[in-house]
């Protein structure tokens, strides 16, 4: 009886790990910003910044499998919060204080544990800038971002070649980027690299053939891309793996 | 929305919504290009003077770029007997992958292999699709990030005017 309550227990804390529950952060300047955390206590904290595009069953599933893992995921959409509208010139409206003091009052709430960034396409820019401001305003470090497909151009003109956004030459930090094959991004992998490298950041880059930006978040993905948006979770796990290190507990 | 967004993500643009346009660009010489056709045959623009040339860099995986294709298939048909041509620029895909695609898209302008992607730098194309319009001279005289209509009549009309250039 004993060891059958024992491992009743233990499916139910397996459970309530899997299961996201919200979680909400108000900052001094009075915006208060909503996560879905799938909790998994005592572990890294990887803060996912989403809003760009809606909410997407792929990132929940791979947010839990991560938890499920050790590492606990906050599934943050920074856009819905100042009701700006899912385009991409909506991030640069987002105020980098917002940012730091987010991170601020998770590392208050949450005292020990280690951060990690990880955001995707043009919401890449605020996971940046949110680690850059809490670096350089409140003197404290993140322990690495993950970007995916990151589209941090500061503009795009035909005929010109387009700079990046400010905060890639302001930052400094262990980053990992993944990029698809199958993006024009790819092609410029390693601009992007030598610009992250030349202003300070460690920076491991790799490549998922096969798929396109946003591939598990796509309304046309081919079965591949299906395929490797249910695996999602596991892709994200090697990454935090295989580069930034010991992460585990 | 979701198409928008999906637009966005294919192109990798870093701007508000809005109407890809056909834009004119200062004279620039255009950087070179040899590249090799399906069936093996070099194509090299520099032995194109004398004829308006539109470079269009795509591939297959591409929705925007998949979308046009019918469109610059009629401007084609449009300009037969004109000194005009069209260079489809496949970007990082092998042949086999591209003949499978044009099994189901076939297109009656040549298209060159740009397998290892080595055109893209020196003709800063930093999405896709990007098209040039190359004068008569060599020289760059427009440019598109994203698709269009390229039988549109407004355009047909800007593309005459350069093909009326000595």
């Amino acid at each position: 009886m004993v060891k059958l309550l024992c491992i009743l227990g233990l499916g139910l804390c397996l459970c309530a790990s899997l299961r996201a529950e919200d979680v909400a952060v108000r900052l001094p300047s009075g915006v208060e910003v909503v996560s879905e955390r799938f909790a998994a206590p005592q572990g890294p904290i990887l803060l996912w910044i989403t809003g760009d595009h809606g909410s997407v069953e792929a990132e929940s599933r791979a947010a839990a499998d991560l938890a499920g893992k050790g590492i606990e995921v906050w599934l943050t959409d920074w856009l819905g919060p100042y009701f700006l509208p899912q385009l991409p010139g909506s991030v640069a409206q987002v105020p980098d204080q917002d940012l730091g003091d987010w991170l601020a009052a998770i590392r208050r709430q949450e005292p020990g544990r280690a951060l990690l960034l990880m955001a995707s396409g043009h919401a890449a820019d605020l996971a940046l800038r949110a680690a850059r401001d809490a670096r350089e305003r409140l003197h404290q470090e993140t322990r690495g971002v993950v970007l995916l497909f990151p589209l941090l151009y500061r503009g795009l003109d035909i005929g010109i070649e387009p700079d990046y956004a400010a905060v890639v030459d302001a930052t400094r930090q262990r980053l990992a980027l993944l990029v698809p094959q199958s993006s024009a991004g790819f092609w410029w992998r390693e601009r992007l690299k030598e610009r992250l490298e030349a202003a300070g950041s460690q920076v491991a880059l790799t490549v998922l053939p096969g798929v396109r930006d946003g591939f598990y978040r796509r309304m046309d993905a081919t079965d591949g891309e299906t395929a490797a948006g249910a695996h999602l979770g596991e892709t994200l796990w090697r990454l935090l793996q295989d580069v930034l290190g010991d992460i585990r507990p | 929305m979701m198409r928008i967004l999906i637009l966005f993500l294919a192109l990798g643009l870093g701007t508000p919504a809005s109407a890809a346009e056909l834009k004119d660009l200062a004279p620039r010489p255009a950087a070179s290009l040899r590249l090799p056709t399906l069936d093996g045959k070099q194509v090299d623009l520099g032995q194109l003077r004398g004829q308006v040339v539109l470079v269009n860099f795509w591939a297959s995986w591409c929705p925007p770029c998949r979308k046009e294709m019918p469109s610059m298939n009629r401007l084609s048909r449009l300009m037969q007997g004109q000194p005009f041509v069209i260079l489809g620029v496949n970007a990082g895909e092998g042949i086999e992958t591209v003949q499978g695609f044009l099994k189901h898209t076939p297109v009656h302008f040549p298209i060159l292999l740009d397998e290892k992607g080595t055109s893209l730098k020196p003709w800063q194309a930093f999405v896709f699709p990007t098209s040039f319009v190359v004068d008569k001279r060599g020289q760059i005289r427009m440019g598109l990030l994203g698709s269009i209509e390229w039988d549109a009549p407004e355009t047909v009309a800007r593309l005459r005017t350069l093909l009326a250039e000595k």
